[in-house]
């Protein structure tokens, strides 16, 4: 059945392709990265060898709170945001609203970091919050995410590349449905052997077809939320807001209507996050307190989604009175359908909203949006071996389809070796950067081998089955002190490296199952590379 | 039943229409040319219903979160299923 | 005039295609309801953009007649830019 006729056909295929060809690697670090920015909790977690408490937010917060506040200029006091590191310091960062040096609208205020257990105040850095010093923690966490979120490029223009990696990924769902003419027939036909061509079309169509609603709901979201920051905001704050982005964030977010000066005693922080935990089942994930120390405080409690709810929820306490008011929807004060629909764009693109599962779930998906997109990279490459375009991607494919995972296994490497005395921040940059530069090098090696996949493969079997050991080497705990102390996380990214590992390299020995059973036929073939 | 334990039995539901659909498509017998004599019965619309039914009863029973994890987790599952090369049954 | 046509599905496609998709963005909030917590015209154009660039795109490759195409995408730029000017 064709949705088109033949001319807008051959123009929605050629628009298929070739922005496939010429963005499609690059989308393909956007989604692996992105595949692996799912975990990036736990990955911190295991890059420090677990949190030094389950529980940041039930420690005693609100006397060192209390402490702190007095310390600071009281034009920082308009806001405060708390949340614990993947190590279980608790950041506490007294803001106001400011324009920085590069013109852009950023919170500006001391930022406090505190040691679990004891709350000591490990470090106090000044400044606009885009440009305070990283946390040494959260170091290699927050590598992946800004590296799959802007590709570490400065704001706007990173937003702007994921954000056209998102449209491009969105369109070749729309146009590869339209395209698919047999697309429900073909989708119990397993990938023929019969000729390479028709192997490579058949395995990036098997693959797109199954997973083409969430294809295009992880291209729309992440589209969203790339674009909302780098366009969407601005765009809307200049027609409805004459260019105040601050009020419009204020009026979006649904900043309580009153406004008090007077200033009042401040309620207990520590039995409202009680209240909160007991009320939900859960630790917050991150606090919010508007206007500390004035009769209209108000304290936010976020919390992840749990039980049977998609959504997360914010809680909010009146810090005057200590009184619950209820759940306030992600923006405006009250209810919308605008909010819904805003409040599952987190949860449908980070599918952390049934914790480890849906995550391990949504990995799985980004390995089969990365396996789309490299497969339909193959494609092309194998329609067109002769051709200048067909030999460089040719080796540019596994280059990259390897090559960035391997500068995954740089950045953790370079974090491990530096986290326990020296700059875990710039280890980590480094780390990807030599990753990668190993397998650009490797790639030039390789050019007139068949087997260059095969090569990579091992090369990142080797290195994902390293890093556990790694790990344990620069001081990080054996599997029973981990279990013991609760940090069962940390075990089980070691063995996904491990199996990952194993699975690289052994599939990297098995060869390729067309030229196996071209050989069982009879037919001589020279060594051909495994996908 | 937990919603754990609902997304479970929901998934291996699903699956199981899903394993039947492939060993009674047509065009999969066809193109590798398998040995059906003894083949199941054709169902093709019970089939289909089955796999989605259990989504619809997640959806029905408002366990929102068990239905996007089945989502997620059915198209994964049913990929990996589909994509192995049936054995040569000549 | 395949060469015009050419310039004019480029053109229609990539420039106009994406302007038409920023414009119809920015005059959503002068239009849209603000629903019941008065933020939904302020959300549903910044959660609607990607749509909006691929709808338009789309219509630029699926368009037989370019010239057609050209002006309907420029008609919507101009009646969306117009829309914003007279509410200033």
């Amino acid at each position: 059945m064709s949705l088109v006729n033949q001319a807008t056909s051959k123009r929605l295929l050629a628009v298929h392709g070739w922005s496939g060809v010429l963005l499609g690697l690059f989308l393909y670090v956007v989604v692996i990265t992105g595949t692996v920015a799912v975990l990036s909790q736990e990955i911190g977690a295991w890059s420090i060898s677990g949190a030094k408490t389950q529980a940041p937010f039930s420690q005693p917060l609100d006397a060192r709170i209390r402490q702190l506040a007095q310390t600071v200029e009281p034009k920082y006091r308009e806001d405060i945001t708390i949340y614990p590191n993947a190590s279980g310091t608790i950041l506490v960062f007294f803001h106001t609203h400011g324009v920085n040096s590069a013109g852009k609208p950023d919170d500006v205020g001391v930022r406090f970091l505190l040691e679990p257990g004891t709350l000591k105040v490990a470090a106090r850095d000044e400044g606009y919050g885009s440009e305070l010093p990283e946390d040494r923690d959260s170091a290699l966490d927050y590598f992946i995410s800004i590296l799959h979120i802007s590709l570490h490029a400065p704001d706007p223009v990173g937003l702007y590349l994921t954000g056209l990696a998102g449209f491009v990924m969105l369109f070749a769902v729309i146009s590869g449905i339209i395209l698919h003419r047999h697309l429900i027939k073909d989708l119990f036909v397993a990938p023929r052997l019969s000729s390479r061509l028709l192997n490579r079309r058949d395995r990036h169509i098997l693959a797109g077809s199954w997973s083409l609603p969430f294809g295009f709901l992880l291209a729309f979201t992440g589209t969203f939320f790339s674009f909302a920051g780098a366009i969407g905001l601005p765009i809307v704050a200049m027609v409805a807001f004459g260019g105040d982005q601050e009020k419009m964030t204020e009026t979006l977010v649904g900043a309580p209507a009153t406004v008090s000066e007077r200033p009042a005693d401040m309620a207990n922080l520590d039995s409202m996050i009680a209240r909160s935990v007991a009320r939900t089942g859960t630790q917050p994930s991150f606090v919010s307190i508007a206007h500390w120390g004035a009769a209209d405080s108000r304290a936010y409690l976020y919390h992840l989604p749990s039980g049977r709810a998609v959504e997360a929820s914010t809680h909010v306490y009146d810090m005057a009175s200590g009184r619950y008011h209820g759940v306030k929807p992600d923006l405006g004060t009250r209810p919308s359908f605008g909010s819904t629909v805003y409040a599952w764009m987190g949860p449908l693109h980070f599918g952390h909203f049934a914790g480890l599962l849906s995550k391990l779930i949504w990995v799985s998906l980004g390995l089969a949006a990365s396996y789309v997109t490299l497969t339909g990279l193959r494609l092309w490459v194998e329609r067109r071996p002769d051709m200048p375009s067909g030999r460089v991607l040719g080796v540019a494919i596994p280059m990259v389809g390897y090559g960035v995972p391997i500068g995954l296994t740089g950045a953790a490497l370079g974090f491990l070796l530096n986290y326990p005395a020296g700059d875990p921040v710039s280890g980590t940059a480094f780390g990807f950067v030599w990753g990668c530069a190993f397998a650009v090098l490797l790639a030039g090696v390789l050019i007139r081998r068949g087997d260059a996949s095969a090569v990579f493969m091992a090369v990142l079997g080797l290195a994902m089955v390293a890093l556990p050991l790694v790990r344990l080497a620069t001081g990080g705990q054996g599997w029973p002190d981990l279990v013991g102390a609760g940090h069962a996380v940390v075990v089980m990214i070691d063995l996904m490296l491990l199996a990952g590992g194993v699975f690289a390299l052994h599939r990297s020995r098995r060869g390729d199952a067309i030229a196996r059973s071209a050989r069982g036929d009879g037919q001589a073939s020279a060594a051909v590379p495994a996908e | 039943m937990s919603t754990l334990s609902l997304f479970a039995a929901a998934t291996a539901i699903s699956l199981l229409a899903v394993i039947y659909l492939l060993y009674t498509d047509t065009k999969r017998t066809r193109v590798f040319r398998l040995n059906r004599a003894r083949a199941l019965p054709r169902y093709r619309r019970a089939g289909w219903a089955i796999a989605f039914a259990p989504g619809a009863a997640l959806l029905g029973l408002g366990e929102l979160s068990a239905f996007l994890a089945w989502c997620g987790a059915i198209t994964v599952l049913a990929w990996l299923v589909v994509a192995r090369t049936p054995a040569d049954n000549r | 005039m395949p060469a015009r046509d050419n310039v004019l599905r480029w053109v229609m496609a990539g420039p106009l295609a994406l302007i038409a998709a920023v414009v119809t963005m920015a005059s959503m909030p002068l239009w849209l309801p603000g629903g019941a917590a008065g933020i939904d015209n302020l959300i549903w154009p910044i959660l609607l953009f990607p749509a909006l660039w691929a709808v338009y795109f789309l219509y630029a490759l699926i368009e037989a007649r370019p010239l057609r195409g050209t002006g309907v995408i420029a008609a919507i730029i101009l009646a969306n830019a117009a829309l914003i000017y007279s509410r200033f």
